[in-house]
């Protein structure tokens, strides 16, 4: 107690303090000491330290050292003597002492505790006021988060917008260039407020246009009262579409429709250009074609009926009506069978247009021999076909009466003609082996000695009744080739041997005329199967055709063999064939320019020979030099003609 | 008295040599040729009285070779008969060539004879 009096008196005082504790109890007995207390004072240090010392007082030193150290301090001086009223006194004092310490303290007490409160309340205020402050700037946080939450959406929304008007442009703009079509778009005063780039070609309008007045530019296409149709149309609202024509010739459909916003206000016009050259083109060439197609039904020979399903007539062309003397007004809509009288009412038309035209699209060649009741007996071909949509039927007609009575004559009179011929031939092949005979045997002597000039003179006359006799044997040919009765005699022979022959009958003619007869025969030809007879006259024929019209040079005769076929060449040096020429050689009874001598059949019957072997003949000539005339016969025979 | 000379201009030869001979007999000498190129020669250089022109010849046919005969002032004073086996409108054909006559074929001799005679004489 002392000591904690002496601190804080020391520390009020800030001087040294010295007190005396009495009866302390310190390893079992009781001592009194002596506690000094020295503030320190130090520059250094920041808290106030004491120096506390503390001295046992005996009873000796406890004298000594009392009247010592109170030298300052005459309160505490006591007699020594009185020590029992001293230890009174002290503890009296201490007592007091004790009080006023006490008394002090709390005091001391009071006015911290004073203060401890009023500071308390003060935090307590400051508390409450930094709660609501805090719960103000909550609420301020939270606001503004929301607030940047609603800028973040309405940035995102703006960058989409951003991005899709941005994609709209390039769209716009690429349907715009791409579109290969002039379009102007105008304000409701016909400014000009955009155009594609094609509208420059057509119309003469560019995008340093945009602007101007549709009425200050000149356009290329002379549009009559363009700007009151546009008008017109920003205030009546009915798009309007008319043609125009450029000065090149192409048309344009133009079609002009009020510009609508978004918000469906009317804020000007829209002019589109669209190109219809084409279709103008096919427009014309489709009326061209259907006029085409009319002119050749109405010019056609041939009647011409259009039935429905219904078998109702549809239309009929002018030769229908013509022909079977009816007019169109009783025709059109009829029932076919009804058609003059019921004059059609024909059970093999009812066949063609009941059961079999259901199940065929078309048929042709259906003949019908019937007598009308306004024309007479007939007889006609019909061609009947389903039309495209398989709703018509088109029916045309051919009057074959008249070709079949000619038919029928024609027959009569190649009949007779043949008869004819043969009777020709063999008349005069009877007289003139008579002549022939006769001049026989005057020549060989057998009526008397004949001269060397009489000789001469019954060679040429036989000369020439064997040639007479060749050209009769030449038409009797050319007629059983005709009727197809001639017969070959099919047998294995050596093609060879048969040229050999040939140039053994023919080479007189030729050492005649002064020609070289030249043989170029491939030795290794197989045999094969032909006619011998007639191979020889085919050979003859081409032969003396080369040697009549040859007057210097060579005939060449040769035979090689080709894959399966055996080739005979016969080869001049005559004036050769001229190309307009060469399609009627081996025709019947042409002798052409180059005048043969013959009956103009000896090539005719070379290929009727031929094609009855199954072979080929024909002719290779530049005319001016000279002619080759080719036949090959198959090696393998194909089938026996008999 | 000269021979008057004929010109036959014909390619079958065998008529040609027959027909040679009957107006040899006639006392008529008589040259042969068998085509038109050949016979323009030979008349430049001989001069015929007369000439017998087949019409169907071989190369240049006898109304061409007639034509140019009569366009010929040298040579058109010269008679020409026309031999022809041809049964259609020769008298047509005499008259656009501007031959003197013609005779059709087989020919009667004694016919032709006379026809010559009537033209250039014996």
């Amino acid at each position: 107690m002392p000591m904690r009096l002496a601190i804080h008196n020391a520390r009020k005082t800030k001087r040294i303090v010295t007190r005396t504790a009495k009866n302390i109890l310190c390893n079992g007995r009781k001592i009194s000491v002596m506690v000094t207390v020295i503030p320190i004072k130090a520059a250094l240090l920041k808290e106030k330290f004491f120096l506390v010392l503390f001295d046992e007082i005996t009873q000796a030193v406890k004298r000594k050292n009392l009247s010592g150290a109170r030298k300052g301090r005459p309160l505490e001086e006591k007699s020594v003597e009185v020590e029992k009223d001293g230890c009174i006194k002290d503890l009296e004092k201490e007592l007091v002492e004790t009080k006023e310490y006490l008394q002090t303290v709390i005091e001391e007490q009071g006015n911290v505790n004073e203060e401890l409160k009023n500071a308390n309340e003060e935090i307590l205020s400051s508390n409450e006021e930094l709660q609501s402050t805090n719960e103000e700037l909550e609420t301020a946080k939270e606001e503004l988060q929301s607030s940047n939450e609603e800028l973040t959406t309405t940035n995102e929304e703006l960058h989409n917008r951003n991005a899709e008007v941005s994609l709209l442009n390039n769209d716009l703009i690429n349907l715009f260039s791409s579109i290969n079509i002039p379009v102007v778009m105008m304000g409701i005063d016909l400014v000009i407020r955009r155009v594609t780039p094609q509208a420059d070609k057509v119309l003469n309008i560019t995008a340093s246009d945009v602007g101007r007045s549709i009425s200050k530019v000149k356009l290329n296409i002379d549009i009559p009262d363009f700007e009151k149709t546009l008008s017109d149309v920003i205030e009546s609202l009915h798009p309007k579409i008319f043609e125009i024509k450029d000065k090149e010739g192409n048309w344009y459909s133009v079609y002009v429709r009020p510009y609508r916003t978004m918000d469906n206000k009317i804020d000007g016009a829209v002019a589109l250009f669209v190109d219809v050259t084409e279709r103008k083109h096919s427009e014309q060439l489709v009326e061209e074609a259907c006029t085409y197609a009319e002119s050749i039904i109405e010019t056609m020979r041939e009647p011409l009926i259009v039935l429905g399903d219904d078998l109702k007539v549809i239309s009929a062309n002018r030769s229908f009506y013509r022909i079977f003397k009816v007019n169109p007004e009783k025709t059109k809509g009829c029932f076919i069978y009804d058609l003059g009288n019921g004059q059609w009412d024909i059970p093999k038309l009812r066949q063609l247009l009941e059961d079999i035209l259901p199940k065929q699209i078309v048929f042709n060649d259906y003949e019908i021999e019937h007598n009308f009741e306004s024309i007479g007996p007939k007889t006609m071909l019909l061609n009947a076909r389903r039309l495209a949509n398989r709703h018509m039927i088109l029916i045309t007609m051919e009057d074959i009466t008249e070709r079949k009575k000619a038919e029928e004559a024609s027959a009569v009179a190649a009949k007779a003609k043949s008869a004819f011929n043969s009777m020709v031939s063999h008349e005069l092949r009877t007289p003139l082996s008579a002549l022939k005979e006769s001049v026989s045997q005057v020549s060989e002597g057998l009526l008397g000695t004949v001269n060397e000039d009489q000789k001469k003179f019954l060679e040429i006359a036989k000369r020439n009744v064997d040639r007479l006799a060749r050209l009769i044997n030449d038409i009797l040919d050319f007629q059983t080739f005709e009727s197809g009765k001639m017969v070959f005699k099919m047998e294995n022979n050596d093609i060879n041997e048969v040229v050999k022959e040939t140039k053994e009958i023919m080479n007189l003619v030729a050492k005649e005329k002064g020609l070289n007869f030249i043989l170029n025969l491939d030795e290794r030809l197989p045999k094969i199967k032909f006619d011998r007879d007639k191979i020889n006259q085919v050979i003859v024929n081409l032969v003396s055709n080369s040697l009549k019209l040859t007057e210097k040079g060579s005939i060449t005769i040769s035979t090689t063999q080709e894959n399966n076929v055996i080739q005979v060449s016969v080869k001049d040096t005559g004036p050769g064939i001229q190309e307009e020429d060469m399609s009627r050689l081996f025709r019947h009874y042409e002798q052409l320019e180059r005048k043969t001598g013959g009956t103009g059949l000896g090539l005719a019957i070379s290929l009727e020979i031929i094609k009855a072997h199954d072979g080929k003949i024909w002719a290779e000539s530049t005319f001016g030099q000279g002619a080759t005339m080719h036949f090959i016969l198959p090696i393998e025979e194909r089938r026996r003609r008999t | 008295m000269k021979n008057k000379i004929l010109l036959l201009i014909e390619d079958e030869l065998d008529l040609a040599e027959v027909t040679k001979m009957r107006l040899e007999k006639e006392g008529y000498k008589v040259l042969t040729v068998p085509s038109g190129e050949a016979a323009l020669d030979l008349i430049q250089k001989n001069l015929p009285d007369l000439i017998l022109l087949d019409l169907l010849l071989l190369g240049m046919r006898g109304e061409e070779l007639c034509r140019k005969l009569k366009s010929n002032d040298r040579l058109k004073t010269i008679p020409v008969i026309l031999f022809t086996a041809s049964v259609s409108n020769i008298p047509e054909v005499v008259k656009n060539v501007g031959a003197d006559g013609y005779i059709m074929k087989p020919f009667d001799p004694t016919e032709l004879i006379e026809k010559i005679k009537k033209l250039i004489g014996k």
